[in-house]
């Protein structure tokens, strides 16, 4: 039998979904929980606890952690400005690595990231939901040519959540919200998905996910993108600069075109979570594609707000991410979504946070 | 007061019919008996504003036959409309009523129109042009940005139109005309600030089983925009009025920037 992978948790103070996710497949073994000593209390405080949940040491010692746990993968999910921190030093203990998104607030950090991987021949995975059933479903479509080469493909990709008090009613004289101080209460439900000291909107934290769709389904590269962008719903977000609802018009390798609608839109404006879908026309047809299904509608009296009506089911994207990891380590060969595809995405977000500033189309910045 | 004596010239006798059966305080009579004449199309507005009959035409005019047709109608001392019949299709007219209540104001406008091919010349197509119009009466100004792509990779148009309003709002409308012969599809969402609404061909398609893989069949909106449209010009003619028609002056100045936009392959400002 193969030996199961032994993996570090590198800060498990954001959703721990990733961590759990890759625990869910046998091949891997959660060893030790790490973070570095001069992190804050509560955050201490939740490794500990992720620590406890799963049986293994928590660590406040993230070298001692690599060095002496026998682990051969690193599992990042910090605050969002030190993913790259962890997961470059991760690699340079030659760790094979699966990071919480974004993948970086910064440029430099995404490109240092990209080279330490590189330079260390370590495999790396941007944690995502391309193995969603309809992804798949989607994926396989387009691969088996049944709708020709695509011409244009759309991701549209809202999540029905709330964050915080609504924009405007936060009263005359009332101190703007502290974003760090918001997501670190927005724990409680798991609404802390832009957990970072950094304000960050639903472009630079949720966009991985519809433009690994888009990516996944054509294998393009977006050159240049020309984007709109507000805080429409939020307090936190208005109060901090960043958006809650974004649009992206996309230009792709070899003429293809496509869009982005996202945003995180309220929990009134969809029974079941938000609305995620994906458009392709192609020479030969076109592709309509619910990223929900399958689902199971579920409704009786009394039923909170926030449980969907219509509920996902079965889905194995954590499996299926995992068993792409293991794979990849085995055969040496890129993930799903490696570090160079995490950084296109990245350069795709960074191009249109800046349209957005300039109202122009921006090119988008890639690797070379 | 008599019944108005209205024509209706419309694609086939069925959907007449079915019209003509919904209409209240008209006689519906033919194009030499009438008064005024509803069209599904431009080909005899112009005859019919010479011979003094007010013209409604279920449509979005280009630039030039908007001049044209009012330019002729204002000669013979009659009136000459064009509505987006979409506005009446009750998808779309409980969208806007719904904008003007509990869901408060736009915030993205989304809209993929797609058709089978047709050899169409204008860049910017009239389906295209109604969904512009959609799109600003959604949101309930013209847009102050306007950035346009396309593929040209295939037969037929496959285009896309960005429109940034100010205050943050945008909208987003996909069009092609590319699809193999069939039916088309439609989905329209608007995400606004206290909820959104989803119109979407995709959930109003029922299933036929015959074996093999089952077969798609779209649930439609009927005649109701047409007859909603026909009603809405009739009782604007008693009342000795107009139909409330979109902004085409609007319209038309986006489409006209989109093409701007295509072929400059940047964004054009609005004033």
């Amino acid at each position: 039998m193969t030996r199961p992978f032994r993996c570090a948790v590198l800060s498990a103070v954001k959703h721990d979904y990733v961590a759990r996710g890759v625990a869910s497949h046998p091949r891997f073994v959660l060893a030790v929980v790490a973070d570095d000593p001069h992190v804050p209390q509560w955050a201490h405080e939740r490794n500990q606890q992720f620590a406890a949940a799963h049986g293994v040491p928590y660590v406040p010692d993230i070298g001692r952690a690599l060095r002496d746990f026998d682990v051969q993968v690193a599992i990042v999910s910090p605050e969002a400005e030190r993913h790259c921190d962890l997961s470059i030093r991760a690699a340079m203990a030659g760790k094979h690595v699966i990071q919480d998104k974004p993948l970086a607030t910064r440029r430099a950090d995404a490109d240092a990231l990209v080279s330490a991987v590189e330079a260390n021949g370590v495999r790396f995975l941007m944690w995502n939901r391309d193995f969603m059933p309809a992804v798949l479903h989607a994926r396989d479509l387009v691969a088996s040519g049944a709708v020709g080469t695509p011409r244009a493909i759309h991701a549209d990709f809202y999540f029905a959540k709330d964050a915080g008090p609504v924009k405007g009613t936060r009263a005359p004289g009332y101190p703007p919200i502290d974003w760090h101080a918001h997501q670190i209460a927005a724990h409680v439900d798991g609404a802390d998905g832009s957990l970072g000291r950094e304000p960050m909107g639903e472009l630079a934290c949720e966009g991985i996910y519809p433009l690994g769709y888009i990516r996944l389904l054509t294998g393009a590269n977006v050159r240049r993108v020309f984007a709109r962008s507000v805080a429409f719903f939020h307090q936190a977000h208005a109060d901090n600069g960043v958006e809650d609802l974004a649009s992206v018009t996309l230009e792709l390798d070899g003429g293809l075109i496509g869009s982005l609608a996202i945003g995180r839109i309220g929990l009134a404006s969809h029974p079941s979570g938000g609305a995620i879908k994906l458009h392709v026309v192609g020479t030969a047809g076109a592709l309509v594609i619910d990223e929900s299904r399958p689902a199971v509608g579920v409704y009786y009296k009394n039923q909170p707000a926030k449980e969907p009506r219509e509920r996902r089911v079965a889905s194995d994207n954590d499996f299926l991410l995992a068993d792409d990891f293991a794979r990849a380590i085995d055969e040496a060969r890129d993930t799903v979504l490696g570090a160079r595809a995490s950084h296109a995405i990245f350069a795709t977000v960074e191009a249109a946070l800046a349209s957005c500033k300039s109202g122009e189309a921006v090119n988008v910045n890639h690797l070379t | 007061m008599p019944d108005i004596r209205l024509a209706l010239c419309l694609p086939d006798d069925a959907t007449r019919a079915a019209v003509a059966a919904r209409l209240r305080g008209a006689s519906v009579v033919s194009v030499a008996e009438c008064d005024a004449a509803l069209l599904a199309g431009f080909g005899d507005a112009e005859e019919l504003l010479r011979a003094g009959r007010h013209v409604l035409v279920a449509g979005a005019p280009s630039p030039t036959a908007r001049d044209v047709f009012t330019h002729e109608a204002r000669r013979a001392g009659v009136g000459c409309t064009f509505v987006n019949p979409d506005r009446f299709l009750p998808s779309r007219q409980l969208i806007r009523k719904q904008l003007g209540g509990p869901l408060g104001e736009a915030g993205l406008v989304r809209a993929h129109r797609w058709e089978p091919h047709t050899d169409n010349p204008e860049r910017v197509p009239e389906p295209l042009l109604r969904d512009i119009d959609l799109a600003l009466w959604f949101v309930g100004r013209a847009p102050e940005r306007v950035f346009a792509v396309e593929n040209r990779t295939g037969v037929g148009s496959v285009i896309q139109l960005h429109l940034g309003f100010a205050g943050g709002a945008s909208a987003l409308l996909d069009f092609t005309d590319a699809l193999p012969p069939g039916d088309g599809y439609s989905s329209l969402s608007v995400i606004a600030a206290s909820g959104a609404v989803y119109a979407d061909d995709q959930h109003n398609t029922q299933l036929l089983y015959g074996g093999a893989r089952p077969r798609a069949a779209r649930a439609c909106e009927g005649v109701a925009a047409l007859a909603g449209l026909a009603q809405a010009f009739v009782t604007a003619l008693c009342d000795g009025r107009t139909v409330e028609a979109g902004d085409w002056t609007a319209v038309h100045a986006v489409a006209r920037a989109a093409t701007e936009s295509l072929a400059r392959g940047a964004a054009e400002v609005l004033p």
